[in-house]
């Protein structure tokens, strides 16, 4: 297995809370990986360290084809552009922008931004946009999505922004996905429709990083966990092997002695 | 096209106004009105497309009306030549402002921005060998045009000509301003607006492209000075303080933040207002603050904003 994000020794700390711990681990490419953890154990902040949102303590990200490209301290704008794209746990959506403009602004990364270029627009830019605006709709399609394309994103319900975040996430054409709780705040359809999407995309070869606290979203997907307690990775491995880890029922169920 | 039948009828009926209504005291009312719709475009790619508040603004037309005015008086540049580097210096200075200071957000930015405006206003008060004083700047030049059959004429101190000079500017940047908002420049700041951590994430070069809105909200204003350094003639420090930034602000809020229409009824509105309600003498500014209260509290989302501001666009 060539290892196509590697996370090494990564630390982060607010004030005197130590949110990452020298936390190291693979994703193989093409794998699913699944971040798992009771809540506050650091899963987002770990997120926010690989994509440029938080600068890391200590410790480095490295990514793509030979592990090329070090992701620690980067901004989140270059990190977009070497093939990463996320989704956000607490929705983010552009809510002024129509859906289609959502997914639009999703492939900044790859759309030049200059002053000239947007006064006069050369043919080539005009095709590119269009191309771009024709994957979009593709995009929305394949998220049930088409039908809302011109509707304010703000207006979406729920589950729909959630699925607007992933084609927005998507039209990137990213070789890594990081899925923040996807599944939170779904209904159980929802959460099958959600699951569908995850494999699909697997299918197609993705590499997904995902963080989820639904045990039924994140086991049949992952092909390896990662679970975090504290700041601090508490186990690995195959996904049966980690829900049976004494240690990982301790952490999300508790122990009453220890009074968590 | 019948949009463009739309834009060409309002433009025609703007051009044949002084035809119809050659009263000089209405023309100056209205061109400084459309000074204001310049200013009010200009700011509204800043605070109302990029959400960044500059409470600074008068600044970057300050710049623009002494940079046009200096190479005046210096080197006898004449206005359409002297309107591109006032553009252009009060970009620069958007960009140099920006740089610094666009890592700070919300409140912060625009007590920054606010000290930005006044720096530049004192810089040119106390610049007394370069920039007058507080006398200011003297004899600039007026536009010239040569007409065929009446050789070159001075627009002088009469008020048409500068008028449909202003409607000229203001339609050339309302259209580069709608083309703008149309392109992967205005989605991204827009972008910005909504969620700057979710547009980086996207791709959006967040940096870059707040320090291009402030640099052409600056060059607009540069231009803008340009044209009023030329009309007055004159210039003093005291042309451009806190005050003027405060209106530009109102007429973009007013208008409805992120609407190239808004910017422009807004300014209209809020630039003869004041003249229209001169009935009620010195009571007027109290109407005035009055009628702005009305209506903000009848469409706090402007009169152009939200919804009616920007149609769903599939490109």
């Amino acid at each position: 297995m060539v290892a196509w994000l590697e996370v090494r020794e990564l630390t982060k700390r607010f004030g005197g809370v130590t949110a990452l711990d020298r936390v190291s681990f693979d994703v193989g490419e093409g794998r699913t990986v699944g971040l798992i953890g009771p809540n506050g154990a650091g899963k987002t902040t770990l997120f926010n360290c690989v994509t440029g949102v938080a600068r890391p303590d200590g410790g480095t990200v490295r990514f793509g084809q030979g592990l090329a490209h070090r992701l620690d301290g980067r901004a989140s704008h270059r990190v977009a552009g070497f093939g990463i794209a996320r989704t956000f746990q607490n929705i983010r959506l552009f809510s002024s922008l129509t859906v289609v403009e959502n997914v639009l602004v999703g492939a900044s990364a790859r759309t030049t931004h200059g002053l000239a270029g947007a006064l006069w627009p050369a043919r080539a830019a005009r095709d590119h946009e269009r191309r771009t605006a024709s994957r979009a709709m593709e995009l929305l399609a394949f998220l049930g999505l088409a039908d809302r394309a011109a509707a304010p994103a703000g207006s979406l319900p729920f589950g729909r922004q959630r699925r607007l975040e992933i084609a927005r996430a998507l039209i990137a054409e990213p070789s890594l996905l990081l899925l923040d709780e996807p599944a939170a705040g779904l209904n159980p359809v929802e959460k099958q429709e959600l699951l569908g999407i995850i494999r699909q995309l697997k299918s197609r070869g993705l590499t997904i990083l995902l963080i989820e606290h639904d045990m039924q979203v994140v086991m049949p997907v992952s092909d390896h966990v990662v679970v975090l307690d504290y700041g601090k990775k508490l186990a690995e491995g195959p996904p049966q092997a980690v829900q049976n880890d004494p240690r990982v029922i301790e952490a999300y169920l508790g122990v009453p002695q220890e009074g968590r | 096209m019948p949009r463009m039948a739309r834009w060409a009828l309002a433009a025609g009926a703007a051009l044949a106004l002084p035809l119809v209504a050659p009263n000089p005291y209405h023309l100056d009312v209205l061109t400084t009105s459309l000074l204001f719709a310049l200013l009010a475009l200009g700011l509204n790619l800043i605070v109302g497309l990029t959400g960044l508040l500059h409470l600074g603004y008068a600044a970057f037309f300050a710049i623009g009306a002494y940079t046009y005015a200096l190479l005046n008086l210096h080197t006898g540049c004449p206005f359409w030549i002297g309107w591109l580097p006032a553009a252009l210096i009060a970009g620069l200075f958007g960009v140099l402002l920006g740089a610094p200071v666009l890592r700070v957000r919300g409140d912060y930015l625009a007590i920054v921005t606010l000290g930005f405006g006044e720096i530049v206003r004192i810089t040119f008060t106390n610049l007394e060998r370069l920039t007058g004083g507080p006398n200011g700047l003297l004899g600039i030049d007026h536009p010239s045009l040569w007409v065929p059959g009446h050789g070159v004429v001075d627009f002088g101190v009469a008020s048409a000509p500068y008028y449909v000079l202003v409607c000229f500017a203001t339609a050339a940047v309302a259209a580069a301003c709608v083309r703008l908002t149309r392109s992967p420049i205005g989605r991204a700041w827009i972008a910005i607006r909504d969620d700057e951590l979710a547009a980086g994430c996207s791709g959006v070069p967040v940096l870059r492209l707040k320090l291009l809105a402030q640099a052409c909200g600056g060059a607009i204003a540069g231009l803008a000075g340009a044209i009023f350094a030329a009309k007055q003639g004159t210039i003093t420090p005291d042309s451009f303080d806190f005050v003027l930034s405060v209106m530009v602000l109102a007429m973009v809020v007013l208008g409805g933040m992120g609407s190239i229409r808004g910017a422009i009824i807004g300014a209209l509105l809020l630039g003869s207002l004041p003249e229209f309600l001169r009935g009620f003498d010195q009571y007027r500014m109290l109407v005035f603050g009055l009628s702005m209260i009305v209506i903000m509290r009848l469409r706090p989302q402007g009169l152009f904003g939200g919804a009616a501001g920007r149609h769903g666009r599939v490109a």
